[in-house]
């Protein structure tokens, strides 16, 4: 059974904040996963009598499944956690992506340069490292790869402090390269980036089968239907790296979000907007949530626009965005198999335009009036 | 043009990086002239409305091989600029806990000219790692080099050596809050005060008996030698420049030309950094 929490509060990193502390603090922590109510219960026994409970509201959902194969990787490293922790750390804070450069003998690792501002003005750095500061070093043949660093260095501070070692494994630019760190009694993490494949087109995505979304949401009309999973990446070049899986993840649970407040309002608590208002204002505060704008969740904000405009318009037509998106929307359902790259942020604006410029005014558009549900608490009265 | 030095002792290392992490904060972007005896940082003033910098390091204690060919045998010299930020960065790594073995500087022609740095790390097996920085420089023609010469001594009406640097950078940082400027007077007898004046109220900071350098020509100033002599600077560009107590100057010397320029004289062993802050006339004294 899979969970997962909502990300719009990132209430989990709330509950385990001050980590240094929690050793002297916290004597006993239970974890408690309740099914009926959603949610989960992080039980923090502390000392002096000090009982702390964080209620963290979850989502069931599917998760994508990696398709990855350790053992079928062409090369593999193991190190130390230390030396490839040293190895980053010449390598600017600001750095997002280093292309990795085995040959039998040594290991270099340079800065990846975009061509984008000037290459000639960029620092480049280069670090080699011999095959025998290796625990185990099968490289064949030469090869280089190019993934995000930003990922391997949380995975770093990680594992550094626990000394374990981390396996590498990896095959040709653009397929996968797996990092793997294990505890054989405790845990094990993977790591699984995605690499730049050379030379390719924008355009052209593999695509990923579009899964269902179950469970809580087979009766939400908005997301009845395929939900359309848009490879993105954290990296500043989104376009050209295969799906980041951690990150796609994360973008259907965040748009799963927007249609279950919308339509369940008290599993989150939340009343049920009464007015278009409030349910753009909703929309503007996903936007300023610090999500990076992938087209699931633009997709999604556009289907809900285009049910917005049906259902409460009615049927009128004085928006210009529902005409645009639901046809957008059917040319989703024809191409469920393709999906597109991430289109640029200025298409967002373009579409809903009015709903960002200042002058908005909610009252103007056809069909506020219309009150679906009342105030629930009225203080009129 | 060649240029080729290397770098071996820790403590130059260190020394070196500090310095450059101090340049970094100072200005976006520096001048590097190379001499067969020295290397200078110069920060220029651009019209005198931004505090300039001028450094020099002994190039014979710093570096173990040095080997420089300028831009002819009459001007065997080279002026390269370039932004000290991401050497800074990058040199970040020479500070962290491991010891480096040796740094190497030179001048080379990757896809551009660059200054390359070659720094080379303690490792677990028999061959130490190479870490390789490629920072993009520009090359100063020679017809601009006479706008990085040395800057002549201001002709300053009061002389001091200022307390250790940390309290100054406390009380700054403290200041900073109230103002955007700080009016710094020194007189004849030793006594050194950081000022800020706003609105609500006025904070002064007094350090008494201090000592004056004796320079030559001072002596025979008739004035009152409880006179204050005054300038109001910038007081974010004062606070940077403290922040480089990490380069631990063994004295520090205030000029201050009435109305005109604070100059900052850094003595250590083998840097000297001078420091120009140009006043602002606020309309109050």
């Amino acid at each position: 059974m899979n969970y997962l929490l909502n990300q719009q509060q990132l209430a989990c990193l709330n509950a385990f904040k001050s980590i240094n502390n929690i050793d002297r603090i916290v004597e006993k922590c239970r974890l408690i996963i309740d099914p009926e109510e959603d949610r989960l219960a992080v039980n923090m026994m502390c000392r002096h009598g000090i009982h702390k409970t964080y209620n963290l509201s979850f989502i069931e959902c599917e998760t994508l499944q990696v398709v990855f194969d350790k053992n079928s990787c062409k090369y593999s490293i193991t190190s130390q956690s230390r030396v490839l922790y040293d190895a980053f750390i010449n390598f600017q804070a600001s750095q997002e992506e280093v292309t990795l450069s085995a040959t039998p003998l040594k290991m270099h690792i340079r800065n990846y340069v975009d061509d984008d501002p000037d290459p000639a003005k960029a620092i480049h750095t280069e670090l080699t490292l011999e095959a025998d500061e290796f625990d185990s070093y099968s490289i064949a043949h030469s090869c280089e790869v190019t993934f995000c660093l930003k990922e391997v260095r949380s995975l770093l501070s990680f594992s550094e402090p626990s000394n374990l070692p981390i396996c590498l494994h990896y095959s040709n630019p653009g397929s996968p390269i797996i990092f793997s760190v294990e505890n054989s009694s405790s845990f094990e993490a993977t790591f699984v980036l995605a690499t730049l494949s050379s030379g390719v087109d924008v355009s052209q995505q593999s695509s990923i089968k579009a899964p269902q979304i179950n469970g809580k949401m087979s009766n939400n009309t908005v997301v009845n239907g395929k939900t359309n999973c848009i490879p993105s990446s954290s990296s500043s070049s989104p376009n050209r790296f295969n799906s980041s899986k951690g990150n796609t993840f994360k973008r259907i649970s965040d748009s799963i979000d927007i249609n279950q407040s919308y339509s369940n309002p008290d599993l989150n608590n939340s009343r049920l907007p009464s007015s278009q208002e409030n349910i753009l204002l909703q929309m503007r505060n996903q936007r300023t949530n610090n999500l990076d704008q992938s087209v699931s969740s633009l997709q999604e904000t556009k289907r809900m626009k285009t049910s917005l405009g049906r259902t409460f318009s009615n049927g009128g037509t004085s928006q210009r965005e529902p005409g645009e998106s639901s046809s957008a929307l059917h040319e989703e359902e024809k191409e469920d198999d393709y999906i597109p790259g991430t289109p640029p942020a200025k298409r967002k604006r373009f579409f809903f335009k009015r709903c960002f410029e200042p002058t908005f005014d909610a009252n103007n558009i056809s069909g506020f009036s219309k009150i679906l549900a009342e105030d629930s608490d009225d203080d009129q009265q | 043009m060649k240029f080729r030095g290397k770098m071996i002792e820790n403590q130059c290392i260190r020394q070196f990086s500090q310095l450059v992490t101090l340049i970094a904060r100072l200005a976006k972007v520096c001048v590097i002239r190379i001499t067969s005896s020295k290397i200078y940082f110069i920060i220029s003033e651009m019209g005198g409305s931004n505090p300039g910098m001028w450094a020099e390091l002994e190039q014979g204690h710093f570096f173990n091989e040095f080997d420089m060919e300028g831009v002819s045998s009459e001007n065997n010299e080279i002026f390269l600029e370039l932004v000290p930020d991401k050497l800074a960065k990058s040199l970040n790594s020479l500070k962290s806990s491991q010891s480096t073995k040796s740094l190497k500087i030179k001048l080379t022609k990757k896809h551009s000219p660059c200054l390359t740095f070659e720094i080379e790390l303690p490792s677990l097996s028999s061959r130490s790692r190479l870490v390789v920085h490629d920072i993009p420089i520009t090359l100063i023609p020679r017809r601009l080099w006479h706008l990085y010469q040395e800057p002549a001594m201001p002709s300053y009406e009061a002389s001091i050596y200022l307390p250790p640097l940390k309290q100054l950078r406390h009380v700054v940082e403290r200041l900073k809050s109230l103002s955007a400027h700080a009016t710094l007077s020194a007189n004849h007898k030793g006594t050194f005060i950081i000022s800020v004046a706003t609105d609500t109220v006025d904070v002064s900071t007094y350090f008494k008996n201090l000592a004056m350098p004796a320079w030559g020509n001072n002596t025979e100033r008739p004035e009152n030698v409880e006179d204050l002599h005054s300038a109001t600077v910038d007081i974010k560009k004062l606070a940077q420049f403290l922040q480089g107590d990490q380069v631990n100057p063994s004295r520090v010397i205030c000029n201050i030309h009435g109305g005109k320029t604070v100059h900052l004289f850094l003595l250590h062993d083998n840097i000297t950094l001078q420091y120009f802050l140009p006043a602002i006339n606020t309309g109050q004294i």
